[in-house]
């Protein structure tokens, strides 16, 4: 039944509570103490007064008594005059205070005594107005009479009146005050006791209630904010009530499901965004190792969050990242296959150009050498010339020496020839008898196996006489092993024989060589003939031509120094162009190793 | 031309001391019995033919086949005047042949009454050997029927016993030699 009331209502109550208490209690406070006020204003305007004027009375009526009772003692008229003035004051005054104390007279009893007091006064005056009247007569013994008789018993009456009224009063102060001391002492006492027990029992049950209708909500939330924070998404507070914790609980609830439905979502979006990852991240490794014919799977699913778009977008910049890549790379390789094989090129031509600038740098330092051997040569030449000159004419001399020795040689040459044609028929005979030593070889040979086989019977022959056939046993087998060493003789001799025979094909074929061969050298020595003829004819024309030549070669010496001077630079020229040639090599070498180094760099891609 | 004139006079007395060597006998103190044999080759096997049973062996002898006899029988050859019947000694042990067309192998006449011959793949030459020395422990010889053997020579030659083998011939096949 509070679960509807807020919490603002319900601390309102607990205040509304305090206040009405506060009220209850100062209310009966308030009733307590006018109640000991009356008390006291009933014993302080009512009963005092009503005590004092009656001692008052009581007194100015024994005075009054005195004063009357005085006339018995006056001697003369004026003392009794003085003495009547004097009563009729006292009388004035006592009638006053009668007067007055009727106007405290409150209750029955009083009213009731005060009147009888009132009788007995007027018949105590009357009674002393005849004393007077007789002792003015001078009658003492009724005066006297009556003093004592019914004048005392008015007075007597008289006070005894005003005594009941004072005691009366006196009673009445008491109970009033005794019921004022009642209520301070303990009715008061008890009674905020009561009023305080109760109070406090209405307090702590309102604010027990309400203390516990906040902290269990908030145990509740703070249960589900520990879960919430512990990870646990899915609690929920069962809170129906319609104060602030029922909103508070409704919000509770609304953030966790917002919050589990965030993180559901949130979940969602990290296993995409983990799979696109991975999936990128694969296709990295492998553009990575060089494969750039892998192309990132693009998403197109309807996720149009902005995460997917972003991916989505990053999958396209990458495939086109390595398109380009693969473009840039297939024209490397394009433009690095034609720098390798231009640098290949340039090499091959540097390399041979270098060789070619060695090549002609060793020509051209041998080139000096022999132009400075030429040098020298010429002048030797120079000097021989004139030498070869002489020479030449005693070659004319020589040469035709030379012609009659060539006729001799001639001569001698023709009876060679016959000579080796003779030692040809001769070994042709020789192999003709070479023949027939086979053919007696292969008889030896079969009259070998026959004697072995005659030896083997003879053995038989002899073993069978038994005993005495035991030495013609030994020759058997004697004749029977020389019969095998016949074999064996046969067969080296058969060998020897293929030797000779090979031999004598060979000196057969050679005899003819040679026969050849001296038709040759005949032919040749002709030739010699011939050539020494026209040999000498021609030393006698070098001999003028050397003379010519000393002449020239003068010359040849200072054309010989300026073809050095000449070649000298050549050198130095051919140096430094093979330094630039090395030079350039070397840079083809470098441009072909970076070709091949970038090949291999691009190779590495799969495109 | 006589046979030893190619020889120089110091070649034939060299022959000469060396042939006395030789004939001198071994054992002269203690004769012991012996057995001398032929020996042949049969496939890769050499076996002896004791040679008191042997009257010649002869080379290059024309064989004419003879139908309607057993295998072992190769025909029959004139041999000096005399028509002998030519058996193939391993068929007849029981071996298995190994022969080649036109392959002239030697043929040894035996003294038997039987006239019969028997043709071998080779004469390796004579031997003589002690009897003591024979034993009849031949466990690796291809020749089965232990009936045929005298005996085996301490290097492995097998000794036939040709009586064995002719008794077993006739007892066997009549054919050959009626």
């Amino acid at each position: 039944m509070f679960k509807n009331i807020n919490v603002g209502t319900r601390l309102a109550v607990l205040v509304v509570t305090f206040v009405v208490i506060l009220l209850v209690l100062g209310a009966f406070t308030l009733i307590q103490t006018n109640a000991i006020s009356k008390a006291i204003d009933s014993i302080t305007s009512d009963h005092i007064v009503a005590i004092l004027d009656l001692t008052t009375l009581q007194a100015s009526m024994l005075e009054l008594d005195g004063t009357g009772k005085s006339h018995f003692l006056a001697i003369s008229d004026a003392e009794i005059t003085q003495l009547d003035q004097k009563v009729q004051t006292q009388r004035a005054d006592i009638q006053t205070q009668i007067t007055n104390l009727g106007a405290v007279m409150s209750d029955t009893f009083e009213v009731s005594n005060y009147s009888n007091l009132k009788v007995s006064w007027q018949k105590f005056v009357t009674a002393q107005d005849q004393v007077f009247a007789l002792l003015r007569q001078k009658n003492t013994a009724d005066a006297q009479t009556l003093t004592k008789g019914d004048l005392a018993s008015q007075f007597n009456s008289a006070l005894q009146f005003a005594d009941d009224l004072t005691k009366h009063n006196q009673d009445q102060s008491d109970l009033v005050n005794k019921d004022a001391a009642d209520l301070t002492g303990r009715t008061i006492p008890i009674s905020l006791a009561i009023i305080i027990a109760v109070a406090l029992v209405l307090v702590i049950s309102i604010a027990w209630w309400l203390i516990r209708s906040i902290t269990q909500p908030m145990q509740q939330l703070l249960v589900g904010v520990t879960k919430i924070a512990g990870g646990d998404l899915t609690y929920r507070i069962n809170n129906t009530s319609k104060d602030e914790f029922g909103a508070l609980s409704q919000a509770f609830n609304k953030m966790g499901q917002n919050l589990q439905d965030l993180v559901e979502t949130e979940q969602g979006t990290r296993a995409y965004i983990e799979n696109m990852v991975t999936s990128y991240m694969r296709f990295v490794g492998k553009v990575s190792v060089g494969d750039l014919t892998e192309r990132v799977q693009l998403d197109n699913n309807n996720n149009s969050s902005a995460t997917s778009h972003d991916l989505h977008e990053l999958g396209a910049n990458l495939n086109g990242m390595v398109e380009g890549l693969s473009d840039l790379a297939k024209r490397i390789r394009e433009v690095t296959l034609g720098v390798s094989s231009s640098s290949a090129e340039i090499l091959a031509a540097t390399t041979q150009q270098n060789a070619s600038a060695t090549e002609q740098d060793t020509t051209v330092t041998q080139t000096i050498t022999t132009v400075e051997e030429v040098r020298q040569t010429v002048r030797q030449t120079a000097e021989r010339a004139q030498a070869v000159a002489d020479a030449s004419r005693q070659s004319v001399q020589v040469s035709r020496a030379g012609e009659k020795a060539v006729i001799e040689t001639i001569e001698g040459m023709k009876a060679i020839r016959e000579r080796v044609e003779s030692i040809a028929e001769t070994i042709l005979v020789l192999s003709g008898r070479t023949q027939q030593i086979g053919d007696i070889i292969a008889a030896v040979n079969e009259i070998a196996d026959q004697s072995k086989l005659l030896a083997l019977n003879a053995g038989i022959e002899a073993a069978r006489a038994g005993e005495e056939g035991k030495g013609f046993a030994v020759v058997a087998m004697e004749v029977r092993q020389l019969a095998e060493q016949s074999r064996q003789a046969t067969a080296r001799v058969r060998g020897i024989l293929n030797e000779i025979q090979q031999a004598t094909n060979k000196a057969v074929m050679v005899t003819e060589e040679g026969s050849k061969g001296a038709e040759t050298g005949m032919q040749l020595v002709e030739r010699a003939g011939d050539s020494i003829r026209e040999l000498a004819a021609t030393i006698e024309e070098a001999a003028q031509a050397a003379t010519q030549i000393a002449a020239s070669t003068h010359q040849q010496i200072s054309g010989m120094d300026q073809l050095s001077t000449a070649i000298t630079s050549i050198k130095q020229a051919t140096a430094q162009t093979a330094a630039s040639t090395k030079q350039a090599e070397r840079s083809a070498k470098d441009l072909n190793d970076l070709a091949s180094q970038m090949e291999k760099a691009v190779s590495r891609y799969r495109l | 031309m006589r046979v030893f004139d190619h020889f120089s006079a110091e070649e034939l007395a060299i022959l000469r001391s060396r042939a006395a060597r030789i004939a001198v006998p071994l054992h002269i103190a203690e004769p012991e019995e012996s057995v001398t044999i032929l020996l042949v080759k049969i496939n890769a096997e050499q076996y002896g033919l004791p040679m008191d049973g042997i009257s010649a062996v002869y080379e290059d002898v024309q064989i004419t086949p003879v139908p309607n006899v057993p295998e072992a029988a190769l025909g029959i050859a004139n041999i000096r005047g005399r028509i002998v019947f030519v058996l193939d000694l391993g068929s007849v042990l029981g071996l298995p042949t190994r022969r080649q067309e036109n392959e002239n192998l030697p043929v040894i006449v035996l003294t038997s009454a039987l006239e019969l011959a028997f043709q071998v793949n080779s004469v390796e030459g004579i031997e003589t050997i002690p009897k003591a020395a024979l034993t009849n422990n031949f466990p690796h010889l291809a020749l089965t029927r232990k009936a045929f053997l005298e005996g085996i020579s301490s290097d492995g030659k097998a000794v036939l016993n040709l009586n064995a083998i002719l008794d077993n011939l006739v007892a066997n096949n009549h054919s050959i030699t009626a």
